[in-house]
């Protein structure tokens, strides 16, 4: 428990101490022109910026869009995955035809195939979702195929000799097992599916954080780049801590530390 | 041998010329695992095998339940072959396992619920074994969470709930500490004289076997050595001489092969 808040009090104090040096530094340079005060805009400007732009609106137009899109894509590529990765585990055929041409595609970085997408389905909602569907996807699949298979040896006999047919193996057995690892998968495909919606919304894209970094790289105006990339990060955290919360509470048997006392 | 009453008891499991090697092994002496084994074991019958690693011990329980074939012989189970592995028989395991994602109770509750009995009926058994294996107020911890000693009550909880009327069990406990251990036996015997169930029992400590078995068979070189009744009643007295009579012919049978007796 102490330990625990020790962390905490670290924590927020190495936040603390990074922004106010951010903010002196950014103060400093604006009298003593170091380098181009342009470059780096202080935390008050941002702040500033930030209370401009949501009071008109923009902020929160395009903050509301990239959510959209992550939201929708992170959760189809997820169930997609989930889905194949159990075809995948049971069904030997499909996975020895289907996993070759996903080795060769998976390290394919987004950014290489959005112009195609873009040339193939154009530049409306779809195509963008699509494509962070598909690197959710893509990230994802192994994470779930390996916790399926690696289920222990001992508890399917655990479950032969209490009279499970295979269907029940796999729903009662396989399946829970894989669910760590799911978590896993999805923990770090999240880094995934933010980098597509970056692309998706640097190329052929009129609204989104992405589209606003992008936007404002043209027009020179550092303080938006610094207000979107903000609000990507805390989306982001959101995020992950919404799956850390999700995970805690689905796998309470492995995070119970209690023990029992025998009597 | 056979005394009149035991003629009168069936057989519950009848192993008949088992022979079994496995293929990839190329040394032509060595690739028999287990050869031209026959044993009878009778209903309600305490039966402990005992052998060295390596003897063929786990070879054979896994033919009886079903998960793998004998290359030659056949093995019955109250008059039935055996072809796959079924609940017929139940199987408890050395290292327990549990399912980590379940409370100690949805743990025992897993046989009847793959064979649908209703909730109340599946609790209800749940509950009578909790009890018989002293388990009450342990039924929401999960695995992670007990001991040794805790977990395989579970395990051995979780095997009788399926309701069999065979239970092998393979070395189940061989990763315990000597006490939890020495009360571990006393809990089982007890079991065994309620449930009246057989036991198959594979262990590699002669004290063990001699203390639980009414009847011990020695694996030695892929085969049957030795098969010998204890004629000793229960409980029985470790110390006595008559005890470590038995204890001295085993570990003589055994020969040079090191066996750990606790």
């Amino acid at each position: 428990m102490k330990k625990d808040k020790w962390q905490l009090i670290t924590g927020i104090t190495s936040l603390v101490v990074f922004f106010a040096a951010w903010q002196i530094i950014a103060v400093m340079n604006h009298t003593q022109e170091w380098f181009n005060p342009k470059f780096l805009p202080s935390i008050s400007d941002i702040i500033r910026k930030g209370i401009e732009y949501g009071k008109d609106g923009t902020l929160w137009l395009h903050t509301g869009v990239s959510l959209r899109r992550v939201l929708l894509g992170f959760s189809l590529g997820s169930v997609l995955s989930i889905a194949a990765g159990i075809i995948f585990a049971s069904q030997k055929a499909v996975e020895s035809w289907f996993s070759p041409i996903i080795s060769i595609l998976g390290p394919i970085p987004p950014y290489a195939l959005l112009p195609i997408i873009i040339i193939w389905f154009g530049i409306g909602e779809g195509p963008k979702v699509g494509l962070i569907a598909y690197c959710t996807f893509m990230t994802m699949l192994p994470y779930i195929v390996d916790g399926l298979k690696n289920t222990p040896p001992v508890l399917i006999r655990v479950a032969m000799s209490l009279g499970a047919n295979q269907m029940q193996i796999f729903t009662k057995i396989m399946l829970p097992n894989a669910v760590p690892n799911i978590f896993v998968g999805m923990k770090v495909t999240l880094a995934m599916t933010f980098g597509a919606l970056m692309v998706a919304e640097m190329l052929g894209a009129s609204k989104g954080l992405g589209y606003m970094i992008i936007n404002a790289k043209q027009w020179f105006k550092i303080d938006d780049m610094f207000l979107a990339i903000i609000m990507i990060g805390l989306i982001y955290t959101l995020m992950s801590m919404l799956i850390t919360r999700a995970e805690k509470m689905v796998l309470k048997w492995k995070t119970d530390v209690t023990n029992a006392i025998e009597k | 041998m056979d005394t009149l009453q035991d003629i009168n008891r069936k057989k519950a499991i009848e192993i008949k010329n088992i022979q079994k090697k496995y293929e990839n092994i190329t040394d032509a002496d060595s690739q028999y695992v287990l050869n031209n084994i026959n044993i009878n074991v009778l209903e309600n019958e305490f039966v402990c095998v005992l052998g060295p690693s390596g003897c063929g011990k786990s070879t054979l329980l896994n033919l009886i339940s079903g998960y793998i074939k004998p290359t030659e012989g056949e093995i019955d189970i109250f008059g039935e072959k055996v072809n796959k592995a079924s609940g017929k028989t139940g199987m408890v395991f050395q290292e327990h396992a549990l399912l980590p994602w379940l409370t100690v109770k949805k743990n025992i509750m897993m046989g009847p619920k793959l064979h649908h009995k209703s909730k109340k009926e599946c609790e209800q058994i749940a509950d009578q074994y909790i009890q018989m294996v002293g388990l009450q107020g342990m039924e929401d911890y999960y695995p992670k969470q007990l001991s040794g000693g805790m977990a395989q009550r579970v395990g051995i909880a979780r095997a009788l709930a399926n309701e069999p009327k065979i239970i092998l069990m393979d070395e189940p406990l061989g990763a315990l500490d000597a006490m939890t251990r020495e009360n571990m036996r006393r809990e089982l015997l007890k079991i065994f004289e309620k449930t009246k169930i057989t036991i198959f029992f594979i262990t590699h400590s002669v004290q063990e076997a001699v203390y639980l078995a009414d009847r011990v068979i020695v694996l030695k070189d892929t085969k049957v050595d030795s098969d010998v009744k204890i004629a000793l009643e229960r409980p029985r007295d470790m110390k006595s001489d008559k005890f470590i009579n038995y204890i001295d012919f085993f570990e003589k049978r055994l020969g040079n092969i090191l066996v750990t007796s606790d």
